[in-house]
């Protein structure tokens, strides 16, 4: 089957694209002198330079480039990436670890909002052209896309939070953060909703929700209009295509015309938009997380960068990295799925 | 003969942002039962949407604003398609009357197998029948596999569910199982009778291994091999009356001519009369027997072939014949150019360009008259005005 073979060529593609992320990002780690890397290992500020020297015979720091990389590229696949120095000295694959989760639960409920709305919004814009449905949906969904991410979050907190008292910022109450944090509580995921479950304790899990429910409103409001648009423009350029008639003149439903023959073909930018927009969230949450009290990897991110905490960046990086070609992979396998042209090449 | 569609005073208009494009202004014609009728004309003169106006869709910003068409259905009973709601045009649509277009390409989704596209005809018009064969092999399946039960149990969900789409029960049930992923798999003993007939109608249409044709994708055929696909889609349900919009212009010119005659061989087989749309004379010469000439979004003449050919009337037509290239003889072109539809000419159409013009041309709009036995034609030149 062509499908079979073209996900293994895609996959096995995979590997040199990876390849390439870390030597970007070990290239960029050769702007700093030796001691510079070392003081990275080392919990502090060392006391005696000689430790620093230490570091760097120890880990290879003065070597040829490749064989520096090779030691690096060990480390890093065993998950030594430094000291996070703006976490608090603990390792940054820890902190990493502990940031990860939260974004990924906040991202998890809200893509699936984002691109259903905007795929069922852009479908009865562009079936609906220039009649009163379709222009309310464009003009709230450009509306959303031009508010200040902060803003809108602010306006929701001062509304929900502040006038109605629903819940609280952050990513839990305090009485549940007290259970979750608890000794008898396994973190099996730090995935809040899901430990939840996993633990037995379905209030966790509803109570992480009710949390997660206002900060994903808010990316949703701010995202949607991307996928809108994107989906209204390709879909009115395939409903004005020959199959499209020759479906209907077949004696097709609308339905089936629509859903059926026009939808498919329509998602394929579609498809490239929510791959870039999903690794994009995954990535880049940090004002929705800032103001959400929501500490996930972006909020870790931008208070690495704004105390020059170079390992906390540089794992930031290829965490990146890792992000989008995954997406990118998963983008394409979805292409040749819609597509069959695509299958071969 | 019997008329089994006859167009009055159809007038299709598009609304643009440069203005209001008079596309079919008061276009007459019949098609009799069993011919096949040729509907010539230069690009752009509205042969397309009088193939269209039959099937109530001209596309977007066009409107059909006036006119009526009456169609004779299978059952023999008189139908203005016009005045028809969308769920009983989709009735018709496809099977009894169906259409295969210019670029056969095009009138493929890409995105589905042939196999698909053709049974998808079946799935449509021919439901309970292939319900019927469903039903039949379950309860044939049900006498073989005794004992085993999980195997029973699941034959007998999906007899009950057939039997509930037979009789039109719980519509809206049907609806939301279609959309459960596990459950929705009963459906694929459905397509998986209609892909039957799918294969044997593609195998009808002289496609080699049509087994494997079937699940092939669009891009996977050759233009030929596509248009075939399409014509099989067009004839699934034998129809009365097919409309080929250019058949053949696509193709290479010796699939052109295994094209029309496999055209011609199904009308023969299938007993279906055709409207078949063209710009090309010689085609028509070949393939019709009776032509209806088009200019400007009227229709100028109706004749017999071999009339049209030896006697044609209308100016327009002894132009067009006359621009038809010979060798040994002076190539002649029709002076002036197509007129702007958004301001098209007054009176007759084609005055500004008609060498016979005279006054009343350009005031009055000439009707279409029956000059001789089944020769029309709309011009001043016979119809006794005074001059």
């Amino acid at each position: 089957m062509g499908m079979k073979a073209y996900i293994v060529r895609r996959v096995l593609l995979f590997i040199p694209t990876l390849l390439g992320v870390t030597l970007l990002i070990f290239a960029i780690l050769q702007f700093f002198t030796p001691e510079e890397r070392a003081s990275a290992y080392i919990r502090g500020t060392p006391k005696n330079p000689d430790v620093i020297y230490r570091v760097i015979e120890k880990y290879h720091l003065d070597a040829p480039l490749h064989i520096q990389y090779y030691f690096w590229i060990t480390r890093v696949l065993s998950g030594d990436l430094g000291i996070a120095k703006s976490a608090g000295n603990i390792p940054v694959s820890v902190a990493l670890l502990k940031g990860i989760p939260a974004t990924f639960e906040l991202v998890i409920f809200s893509i699936p909002s984002i691109i259903f709305l905007g795929i069922y919004l852009g479908i009865k814009s562009a079936v609906n052209r220039d009649k009163a449905s379709d222009h309310i949906i464009r003009i709230f969904s450009i509306i959303g896309w031009s508010l200040p991410t902060f803003w809108s979050a602010l306006i929701l907190i001062s509304i929900f939070y502040g006038g109605l008292g629903w819940v609280s910022a952050g990513r839990l109450s305090n009485e549940a953060y007290g259970v979750v944090t608890s000794p008898n509580f396994i973190r099996y995921t730090r995935i809040n909703t899901i430990d939840g479950i996993l633990n037995g304790q379905l209030w966790i899990t509803i109570d992480a929700l009710k949390h997660i429910v206002l900060p994903v409103i808010n990316l949703t409001i701010i995202s949607v209009a991307l996928i809108v648009r994107v989906m209204r423009s390709s879909m009115l350029e395939e409903l004005s295509k020959g199959y499209i008639l020759t479906a209907k003149a077949k004696g097709l439903s609308n339905d089936v015309v629509i859903n059926k023959h026009a939808k498919r073909n329509a998602l394929i930018p579609v498809v490239t938009i929510s791959g870039v927009l999903t690794a994009g969230l995954l990535t880049g949450v940090v004002i929705t997380e800032t103001v959400f009290n929501y500490k996930g990897i972006g909020y870790f991110a931008a208070h690495a960068a704004l105390q020059m905490d170079i390992p906390s960046v540089l794992g930031f990086a290829l965490f990146v990295g890792l992000v989008y070609s995954v997406a990118n992979l998963i983008v394409d396998i979805t292409y040749a799925y819609i597509d069959p042209r695509i299958r071969v090449e | 003969m019997s008329q089994i569609v006859r167009l009055k005073d159809i007038v299709v208009r598009f609304y643009t942002y440069e203005g209001v494009v008079k596309a079919l202004e008061k276009v007459n014609l019949f098609v009799k039962k069993g011919e096949t009728l040729g509907l010539v004309g230069e690009t752009g003169c509205g042969k397309t949407m009088t193939g269209l106006s039959i099937f109530n869709l001209i596309p977007s910003p066009g409107r059909i604003e006036g006119g009526e068409v009456l169609f004779r259905t299978k059952e023999g009973r008189i139908k203005n398609l016009l005045s028809l709601d969308e769920a009983g045009l989709q009735r018709i649509r496809g099977a009894e009357i169906s259409m295969i277009f210019q670029e056969p390409s095009a009138s493929l989704n890409p995105v589905y197998t042939i196999g698909d596209q053709v049974s998808e005809v079946f799935l449509t018009h021919r439901e309970k029948a292939l319900l019927k064969n469903t039903i039949k092999k379950i309860d044939e399946e049900l006498q073989e596999s005794k004992g085993e039960l999980l195997k029973r149990f699941i034959l007998r969900f999906e007899k009950n569910i057939y039997e509930r789409i037979m009789r039109n029960k719980d519509p809206l049930l049907i609806r939301i199982l279609n959309k459960i992923p596990l459950i929705r798999r009963y459906r694929r003993r459905l397509e998986a009778e209609a892909k039957k007939q799918a294969i044997s109608l593609l195998r009808d249409l002289g496609i080699p291994d049509p087994e494997r044709v079937a699940d092939m994708y669009p891009y996977e055929l050759s233009g030929g091999m596509q248009q075939r696909a399409v014509i099989a889609m067009a004839l699934a349900c034998n129809p009365v009356l097919l409309v080929a919009d250019e058949p053949t212009t696509s193709l290479d010119v010796t699939i052109q001519a295994r094209i029309l005659e496999l055209i011609r061989e199904l009308k023969r087989r299938f007993d279906t009369t055709v409207l078949f749309i063209t710009h090309d004379l010689g085609v028509i010469a070949e393939m019709c027997d009776r032509v209806a000439v088009m200019y400007a979004g009227n229709v100028v003449e109706i004749a017999d072939v071999k009339e049209i050919f030896r006697n044609p009337l209308h100016p327009y037509t002894k132009a067009l014949m006359e621009s038809i290239p010979q060798p040994g003889k002076e190539y002649k072109t029709i002076r002036g150019v197509v007129p702007n539809l958004i301001n098209p000419p007054s009176g007759c159409r084609f005055h500004p360009r008609c060498p016979q013009a005279v006054e009343i041309c350009a005031e009055k709009r000439p009707e279409l008259l029956e000059i001789r036995k089944d020769h029309f034609v709309a011009c001043h030149l016979y119809d006794g005005e005074e001059r």
